[in-house]
């Protein structure tokens, strides 16, 4: 199927392949077309420069609190997803589709709840209060994708360790996390990319400007600005600065997203 | 080498933590409103930080009306946070919710207030105190009566006034394409959307994905229809299946099937959609809006910049489509209240004080975001209009909403939803009758 | 299938777990057990009394047609997201295996949009979407297909539709690399021997390709369900729950109850009915995904 095609048939493949890339680039250039109306790439500089909100600061704060919250869930998530694919114990379906089952969450349906915690924990105003509820939001959802993965590592490995009297410890560090590393990556890079994206949060617990994060700053051009064409322009440019940094991030982690995305899910 | 990758991983999270819990320490000491370090004093003397929640004023009205207030205040700061009303509705009432949220905020009177009533301080006694009795008759006695909540207490003070259902008109358009006389009627409404439909520029811009701004087409354009009656339906006096409310919803509909609005209005925001897109571009003559954005074409103002920025602009009421004339409805735009769990109750009040009775009354005023709720204080800025006919518009949007025929906002939250997803339904297609019964049903369910 | 039997036993394995059951406990648990309690009582969402009220929220809530809407949007959201997503995906994958000119262009311009924040998704979409200006209507015109050119998100026969197209939109790529990764792992040799015995295009794909990414699908519609029932920020934005209640979704339901009709109680039992659906459907589909591999 995909070797010795003929000419005709790769013309094809290309041919449908540009047109689904058309579709999907449509959004994306009209967007940076936008951005460089009236005032070309000034616009860009105008949103760098721009007096309220703090284009680097907030890269910064969306960066280090994905970057945080990333390292908590891969920490928790394969320490637990190691439990569940390779150990017995008594519970283990029980507590495993119990964790699993807060991957529906949806964060708008508790709202009220989440904040209480937050100040009951002394947490507002600081970056855990962004870092920790978006690990928690994530961590099922990336448990599960690890355990799966972790599962199609072979037995035979672990036991050779075992033999050789290593403690559990030791073969997570030395064995699981090595071989799981494909599968570790990809839950880095979702978690990343989730926490990046996230709105709800931060509006909730961010007060200051200087901890909004680029969702907060979007909202803040697509609500007070726009009314001139050259804001228009602006808030393109906006939005497009905004996703640059998330875009350069999975340029990264393709190579070995790409690997580990499904290597759980499919067994041969 | 795989054992390299790993320990680099994990000298990756000592590292971040050790960063985590060092942010987290720094905030902690500068301090939000609540935590109890709070209050630490910046740099010498005694600096209080309060912190201020609203959507208006807006973000360049607030530069300069809290600049103003920390000249004259040197030892408060005011930490203003302002939100659209669907991010401000939801941060605050989780904020309040938990006994948290700002020091001072902004309150849309009617359901809103209500749901927050025992939450805020009482206004009376602290006014009374500090501005001594009879004070009341200092403000436009229908903003008083507003401002207490459903038990009679008085929970905030009014900043402003405004009304609707006006429509904001670009008369170069008008003047291009011959017409002299803003319409007063639905057929006159209906000519002039035709000539300006042949000029090739849509005619009306309207917001209609909006329910807030559905509902108030429904308040005012009822009131066309049985002076009052829809405020006896709010208090569940008067069903929602009576026929001055079939009327209205008809009248409604006709918006649609005529073209009066654009196409696709349902899908189309106020702001900033319809604002931004149609108005402001040059594509739409007119936008149908309230009395809050009369201010809109004074310098500095969101017309400056824009492709109208050169168009005269002006503003007039809502044509008469119904048996009984046009009438304006208003409200108290923006109401001030104190948060009871304020540590911060006194410099609160100073500049809730500055706002609706000081210097900060005559800012906003100025800045024409609403009439004023303070007597006496008059719009200083009137002779700033680029165009006479902006600075007219001033006048005839003052003069409607001081005869105002009612209110603008209702009650009962649950009802403003139900009337103005029927009113959408309605402009969607559905039946008049059945979409009233639905509001109907959402009225009876009400504990008033 | 080498590595689903347990091979190290004894009481560390809950030490494992430790961390995450205490971060789940501390804002999960603690969220779904104040959200089960706030169900039973009359709430606001700002007063710090509650009124307990039995199951009256749930009475009201099966009452309510909205909620009726809401559930049957969500629905049609979830078949057309999971399936179109996944088709759409697969197809997309099954091509981009081909390894042609452009492999890793096409991969990323297809990845881009899921690494975009919904709320910057929805602000361009609002734009080309606008049914006189925006340039969606602008090419279709232009193209002479105006009667293609509608009301996207002002009809309320196409708003439903339209946010699915950007949800799609969205996600696509997600399930695309999913299945990339999936082809990848299938020996050249299965296709060798398929092409041997005649086997075209299609009667491959659905003969072959499609059971041997039975894993990704299984996986893909687990979240496509949690992705649904999640689904918030980008309906909220493009049409808030409208025109009329056409796109209302069991979270805008939520929200709407909560913050604009100040209903906390019912706002909280609605969001309960979302964990059950959603546990019921994520662990129906992964012991149905077990199976499936075991019998394999």
């Amino acid at each position: 199927m995909f070797t010795n095609l003929r000419p005709v048939n790769k013309l094809v493949i290309q041919a449908v392949l540009i047109v689904f890339a058309v579709i999907w680039l449509y959004p994306l250039v009209e967007s940076v077309i936008q951005s460089l109306q009236i005032n070309g790439f000034d616009n860009y500089l105008a949103v760098i420069q721009h007096p309220k909100v703090d284009y680097f600061r907030v890269v910064f704060n969306s960066l280090f609190v994905a970057f945080c919250s990333m390292l908590i869930v891969s920490v928790l998530a394969s320490l637990a997803a190691y439990a569940f694919a390779k150990m017995q114990f008594r519970f283990k379906n029980v507590l495993f589709y119990s964790l699993v089952a807060c991957l529906a969450i949806p964060a708008t349906a508790v709202m009220s709840p989440l904040f209480f915690t937050m100040k009951s924990l002394h947490l507002m105003n600081t970056y855990w209060s962004l870092i920790l509820p978006l690990a928690a939001f994530n961590a099922p959802f990336m448990l599960l994708i690890l355990k799966n993965y972790f599962e199609g590592i072979p037995n035979a490995i672990l036991e050779a360790g075992m033999i050789d009297g290593s403690s559990s410890i030791r073969l997570y560090r030395q064995i699981m996390l090595p071989l799981g590393l494909p599968a570790i990556i990809n839950v880095m890079v979702l978690t990343f990319i989730y926490s990046w994206n996230d709105y709800i949060i931060p509006l909730l617990f961010v007060r200051k400007e200087s901890m909004y994060t680029v969702t907060l700053a979007t909202q803040f051009f697509t609500g007070t600005t726009g009314q001139t064409p050259e804001m228009v322009a602006q808030l393109y440019a906006a939005l497009i600065l905004m996703t640059i940094p998330s875009i350069i991030i999975y340029l990264f982690g393709q190579r070995y997203m790409q690997a580990g995305l499904t290597a759980g899910a499919v067994k041969s | 080498m795989r054992t390299k990758k790993w320990q680099w991983a994990l000298t990756g999270v000592v590292a971040a933590s050790l960063v985590v819990s060092a942010c987290g320490n720094s905030n902690n000491n500068a301090g939000g409103e609540s935590s109890p370090s709070g209050t630490a004093p910046a740099s010498g003397g005694k600096q209080e930080t309060i912190t201020f929640w609203s959507w208006v004023p807006t973000d360049i009205q607030s530069k300069k009306v809290i600049e103003a207030f920390e000249a004259a205040n040197p030892d408060i700061k005011v930490e203003y946070w302002r939100g659209e009303q669907t991010d401000f509705q939801k941060k605050l009432q989780v904020a309040i919710g938990a006994g948290e949220g700002p020091d001072l905020m902004g309150m849309q009177v009617g359901g809103m207030l209500n749901q927050y009533a025992n939450m805020l301080e009482p206004i009376q006694p602290l006014a009374d105190e500090k501005w001594g009795a009879g004070w009341e008759e200092k403000f436009v006695p229908s903003s008083i009566d507003q401002v207490k909540s459903k038990d009679g207490s008085m929970v905030a003070l009014p900043l402003n006034l405004t009304g609707q259902e006006f429509v904001l008109y670009n008369k170069a358009i008008f003047d291009k394409v011959g017409i002299t006389e803003v319409p007063k009627t639905y057929e006159e409404w209906k000519q002039v959307n035709a000539k300006i439909s042949e000029a090739g520029i849509v005619p009306v811009a309207m917001g209609a994905k909006d329910t807030w701004h559905d509902v108030d087409m429904f308040v005012a354009l009822s009131n066309q229809f049985a002076p009052g009656q829809v405020y006896e339906a709010e208090q569940g006096k008067v069903p929602f299946t009576d026929q001055a409310f079939v009327d209205t919803m008809n009248a409604w509909k006709q918006l649609f099937t005529d073209k009066v609005f654009q196409d696709g209005a349902l899908g189309l925001s106020t702001y900033p959609d319809a604002r931004d897109q149609y108005f402001y571009s040059g594509k739409a003559a007119m936008f149908l809006t309230g009395s809050w954005h009369v201010g809109f074409g004074l310098p500095g103002g969101e017309k400056e910049g824009t492709a109208i920025e050169n168009d005269a602009t002006g503003m007039f009421l809502l044509p008469q489509i119904g048996p009984n004339p046009s009438k304006a409805v208003a409200s108290v735009d923006t109401a001030l209240a104190i948060n009871k769990n304020s540590e911060h109750k006194e410099a609160a009040w100073k500049l809730l004080e500055f706002l609706t009775m000081g210097e900060g009354q005559q800012i906003m005023a100025d800045f024409i975001q609403g009439s004023p709720s303070k007597i006496g204080v008059e719009v200083q800025t009137l002779d700033q209009f680029k165009f006479d006919s902006e600075k007219e518009a001033v006048g005839v949007v003052n003069q409607e909403i001081a005869g105002a025929i009612g209110k603008r906002l209702l009650d009962y939250p649950e009802l403003n939803n139900a009337i103005g997803i029927a009113m959408q339904d309605v402009a969607a297609g559905k039946d008049v009758e059945a979409a009233l019964k639905e509001v109907q049903k959402v009225s009876e369910g009400i504990a008033r | 299938m080498s590595g689903s039997r347990s091979v190290l036993s004894g009481g560390k394995a809950y030490l494992y777990i430790l961390p995450i059951l205490i971060l789940s406990g501390i804002f999960l648990y603690y969220s779904i057990g104040f959200t089960v309690y706030t169900s039973f009582h009359q709430w606001n969402g700002i007063d710090s009394q509650m009124k307990y009220i039995g199951f009256d929220n749930y009475k009201k809530l099966f009452d309510d047609t909205t909620y009726h809407i809401a559930l049957k949007n969500n629905l049609i959201f979830l078949v057309c997201t999971v399936f179109i997503q996944a088709a759409l995906g697969l197809l997309l994958a099954v091509l981009l295996r081909a390894k042609l000119f452009g492999n890793n262009f096409f991969k990323s311009v297809f990845f881009i949009p899921v690494v975009m924040a919904p709320v910057i998704i929805a602000a361009i979409f609002r734009i080309i979407m606008d049914t006189n200006f925006g340039s969606l209507n602008e090419t279709l015109r232009a193209l002479h297909l105006d009667f293609l050119a509608v009301s996207w998100l002002g009809d309320p026969k196409y708003a439903l539709m339209s946010v699915i197209i950007v949800n799609i939109f969205q996600w696509m790529g997600f399930s695309m690399t999913m299945y990339y990764s999936g082809l990848l792992a299938i020996p050249d040799e299965i296709y060798e021997s398929a092409k041997m015995d005649g086997s075209g295009f299609w009667r491959t794909l659905f003969r072959i390709t499609v059971p041997l990414v039975g894993g990704t699908t299984s996986t893909l519609v687990v979240l496509g369900i949690v992705g649904s029932l999640k689904t918030f920020d980008i309906v909220a934005l493009l049409t808030g729950g409208g025109p009329g209640r056409s796109t209302e979704f069991l979270t805008t339901y939520v929200y709407k109850k909560a913050i604009d009709e100040f209903n906390g109680g019912m706002s909280a039992a609605a969001g309960v009915t979302i964990l059950v659906i959603a546990v019921v459907l994520a662990v129906v589909q992964l012991r149905l995904g077990n199976r499936q591999q075991n019998n394999h």
